[in-house]
């Protein structure tokens, strides 16, 4: 039974294929999801439930057919989507949507917000899974296919949580978690240059896979690093925004608050 | 070219030094490692004995005949069995030599012949398999012939001969072509297959073996 997507020597079709092991996936996502808004001592806002309901909207598809099923086996660009989508989007929706105080405060935690630790395991996991022969070699069956989603995740939480862990745990400033973001940027840019540059394919999974649509695997893989490159920078800088503003309006709020109010601010 | 340099080279120096006969006898086991390590290199799968080439008479997508051996003297010679409805075998080897012979240099590229013999003559009509090929490229050469042709073809050609698979009985015109997945390469020096390519053979495997191949067996 096909529970998990892998590449497989079959040819493409449309017909819908289930993948009951993602459905699972996903459901104990949602079932700890819905325990943390039990245990939470607040009520739920409204903007993290839509945080949350979209990151894992989107983690369902990315993993799900027909996205899951063609990235696993078909096409190195969905599959380069698929990276950009869960590294860049999902996780950061879904690590804003939980309950601030329910987000990890442990030791690992602690250790985890550090901007080297988080680097380190983001870019390991990145490099590591796109070695061609690794991923050769996972993507061939389920559960290698699952390691990979698996390691994706983990390397995701690795980048974000220096970002976004509570109050108390961050240990870098705002500009600081900038340029962190920044740095992100870069280690991307080896493998996409690879896929763009390389003279063949180097994936054997989509070299040698049923074509899709009549896309041709050098096509497919400068598109998968174009994506890799230029799909996830932007989204980096809208973040390195979203955190440079809010740090420039909280700086300016305790300006404000720290200031003595003028003759006139205090007649009015 | 490098083999004859190389060799002169050596029975020069040797010459020189007044050892002529010893001297070739170091050139020829030189030149000897050199192939060995040649072949070597070599990806494909090779194969002892080597398979002659078959003595084929089919016909082009022009609709004129095509004799495989006068047609592909010296070339070094790519036959491969296949349907242009295949949907996975048959468009991956194709495209994959395409592209690596598109970026090789013209010396070697215009050394080899792809032919692609079709498993499918009722659907593979000529026009058909010529538009099918040319939308890789248009220097393949596509043949094709009646059932019984093509069955011959394939033995003399010591392939596994096609079956016809039809996966929906209400649908009989919808099959596939179960057919062998392997690429023929024949030597332009002695018209010999010493190497076949399976499936799964890549594009770099390809830029690898070719540039070898395009000058005779290594031997």
């Amino acid at each position: 039974m096909t529970w998990w997507c892998a590449a497989t020597s079959r040819d493409w079709s449309w017909a819908w294929r289930p993948y009951p092991g993602v459905w699972v996936f996903i459901a104990l996502v949602l079932a700890w999801y819905a325990w943390t808004l039990k245990v939470s001592p607040d009520a739920p806002r409204p903007p993290r439930l839509a945080s949350f309901g979209v990151g894992l909207a989107l983690l369902w598809s990315c993993l799900d057919w027909p996205l899951g099923a063609l990235g696993a086996g078909y096409l190195l660009s969905i599959h380069t989507t698929q990276y950009v989508l869960i590294t860049c989007v999902v996780i950061p929706l879904l690590v804003v949507g939980i309950p601030p105080e329910l987000r990890s405060r442990g030791r690992v935690s602690r250790f985890m917000a550090g901007p080297a630790a988080g680097l380190l395991g983001y870019t390991g996991i990145m490099a590591v899974t796109h070695i061609p022969s690794v991923s050769d070699t996972l993507m061939a069956t389920q559960a290698g296919s699952l390691v990979v989603d698996l390691a994706w995740i983990t390397g995701a939480l690795a980048l974000w949580w220096p970002v976004l862990a509570p109050d108390g745990v961050v240990r870098i400033s705002p500009p600081l978690r900038v340029g962190y973001l920044f740095l992100a940027t870069i280690p991307p840019t080896i493998p996409a240059a690879f896929m763009v540059f390389a003279d063949y394919p180097l994936y054997a999974t989509y070299e040698l896979a049923p074509r899709v649509a009549g896309i041709a695997a050098g096509s497919d893989q400068q598109s998968a690093g174009l994506i890799m490159k230029a799909g996830a920078d932007p989204l980096l800088w809208i973040a390195m925004a979203i955190v440079f503003f809010r740090w420039q309006r909280a700086e300016d709020a305790a300006e404000r608050q720290a200031r003595p109010l003028s003759p006139q601010e205090t007649a009015s | 070219m490098k083999h004859a340099v190389f060799l002169g080279l050596t029975v020069l120096v040797a010459c020189r030094s007044g050892e002529a006969p010893r001297a070739v006898d170091s050139a020829q086991s030189a030149l000897s490692a050199n192939s060995a390590l040649q072949r070597s290199k070599l990806r494909g799968v090779t194969q002892e004995p080597p398979q002659p080439k078959p003595n084929l008479v089919l016909t082009t997508t022009e609709g004129k005949p095509f004799d495989l051996r006068k047609e592909t003297k010296g070339m070094l010679t790519l036959v491969f069995f296949g349907y242009t409805n295949c949907p996975d075998v048959c468009p991956v080897h194709t495209a994959n030599i395409s592209k690596v012979l598109k970026s090789l240099p013209n010396e070697v590229s215009s050394k080899v012949r792809f032919v692609f013999i079709t498993t499918d003559p009722e659907r593979d009509t000529p026009e058909v398999l010529g538009k099918w090929l040319a939308s890789f490229d248009a220097g393949f050469i596509g043949l094709t012939g009646t059932r019984e042709q093509i069955l011959a073809a394939q033995q003399i050609a010591q392939v596994m001969p096609a079956i016809r698979e039809v996966p929906d009985s209400t649908k009989p015109s919808q099959y596939f072509v179960g057919h062998a997945g392997q690429v023929i390469a024949f030597t332009p020096d002695d018209d010999l297959a010493h190497i076949v390519y399976p499936f799964g053979v890549r594009q770099m495997d390809w830029a690898n073996d070719l540039p070898i191949l395009v000058n005779g067996w290594p031997r």
